[in-house]
């Protein structure tokens, strides 16, 4: 299981370097990254949760400019370590509560995000403002795309089990 | 000992997160050291063949496109060339006749971008070009538009490119029309600062170049195009902002500046066999 936890997480990691930005609109990207990291945490919990988070987001960090070094790692672990504790406590089969955690997870993430990236600066506002909210929106959009496409293919979506155990 | 062991072992995830946190706070405060350019450099090169497959998935589907536009192109370039060489030929003729100094030309590798930061922001890309093809550290990285970055690591086959979007990218420039002099920075995204003196000229849609001071940068390539102009609270600057040339959403062919290469008559540099670094 987390062997293919890691290699899903990879394979987001490469499609959100190379293809993502092929589907941006006016600059807006989804985040892969984000989406299986949530899902990840969902099904393994916090300690899972927050290794793969560091770790993903550790490589994120490799690729990003020097200064930031660690600001992934430090915002996808206590992603991880929160979205983790809901595997026991959520009801995760329902779409409504799938998305209200995504878009909570990506605004608290994107939030830590930006205050940490602009040093706490003013511009952190608009960043969240400007970079955050359209991202949060189309990726709910393509995340319920993808849960549709993935239980309806394993004929999960009638029997309302989106998680399977 | 053992009983804080055992304690951490009862707290897993607590103790994860304390580590995972701890160790990203670190790396947040300290600057970038050896040890973590190679781990940096490693990693990049890891991926970069994997990452050249995926990025030739959305150059595919619009390969035929781009086919045709590109013959339409190069028939136009041609004619173009045809006139340029006619050109050169006469300014050349001219120089000797005014025994001017020969002006240094440089050289340029050419690269393909083979990933971007997955960050929120523009601020990094990976190109495929590296250690191999003889790009070094602070390289000046530009496209057909204008400036793009410069290389901030470079691995054997790959190098990263940090963006004028970055925050910690500060390159001098100039307004080509009156010449005022100011150093552009990253403001917000996708926008860049220039700050200059109450007086200076500058006005909306002012082409910005750099200056060529700080060395990193030749003079005279362009940055972007004045969007916006206003006084800062105390009145004491002018602040600009600065919409970049290059559409940093559209990046496919970056070139990177090798160097200076002197022209002489009897050896000149476009003459040379294009190889992987290839020289334009």
């Amino acid at each position: 299981m987390i062997v293919k936890h890691i290699g899903l997480l990879l394979l987001a990691f490469i499609i959100q370097s190379t293809v993502v930005e092929h589907i941006a609109i006016w600059g807006i990207k989804p985040d892969f990254i984000l989406i299986i990291l949530i899902y990840v945490s969902l099904r393994s919990g916090s300690l899972i949760g927050v290794i793969l988070g560091f770790s993903i987001g550790l490589l994120q960090d490799f690729y990003g400019p020097p200064a930031n070094l660690g600001l992934n790692a430090l915002c996808k672990s206590l992603l991880g370590f929160g979205v983790g504790i809901g595997k026991e406590g959520l009801y995760k089969d329902s779409m409504l509560v799938l998305m209200l955690t995504l878009v909570i997870s990506y605004i608290t993430h994107d939030i830590i995000y930006h205050i940490i990236d602009t040093r706490f600066t003013f511009d952190a506002v608009v960043s969240f403002i400007r970079v955050s909210l359209p991202s949060v929106f189309y990726t709910v959009v393509l995340s319920l795309l993808l849960i549709y496409v993935f239980a309806y293919r394993r004929g999960q979506l009638h029997a309302q089990r989106l998680f399977p155990e | 000992m053992p009983r804080i062991i055992s304690i951490l072992s009862a707290y897993k995830q607590i103790t994860a997160l304390i580590i995972a946190v701890g160790t990203s706070i670190i790396l947040l405060s300290v600057s970038p050291q050896d040890q973590i350019r190679l781990s940096r450099i490693t990693a990049v090169t890891v991926l970069t063949p994997v990452q050249v497959l995926f990025s030739y998935i959305p150059s595919f589907f619009g390969l035929r496109k781009e086919n045709r536009l590109l013959r339409k192109e190069l028939v136009q370039l041609q004619l173009k060339n045809a006139n340029m060489q006619e050109s050169l030929l006469e300014n050349d003729r001219l120089r000797s006749l005014l025994d001017l100094k020969k002006q240094s030309r440089f050289s340029y590798i050419s690269s393909e971008v083979i990933a971007r930061d997955t960050g929120r922001g523009f601020n990094t890309v990976i190109i495929n070009t590296g250690r191999q093809d003889h790009v070094k550290r602070y390289m000046a990285v530009v496209t057909t538009a204008g400036v793009l970055g410069r290389v901030i690591e470079v691995g054997p086959t790959s190098s990263v490119v940090q963006l004028l979007t970055d925050r910690n990218c500060r390159i001098s420039g100039v307004v080509q029309r009156s010449r005022e002099q100011g150093t552009v920075s990253w403001q917000l995204n996708t926008l860049l600062d220039l700050r200059l003196p109450l007086r200076a000229d500058i006005r909306m849609g002012d082409r910005i170049v750099t200056s060529g001071l700080g060395g990193t940068f030749p003079p005279g390539l362009t940055i972007g195009r004045v969007s916006h102009i206003v006084l800062e609270d105390r009145g004491l600057f002018k602040r600009a902002s600065i919409t970049p040339i290059v559409d940093l959403n559209r990046l496919e062919e970056v070139f990177v500046i090798a160097g200076d290469t002197l022209r002489s008559p009897d050896r000149n540099w476009r003459d040379q066999p294009l190889s992987n670094s290839d020289r334009l």
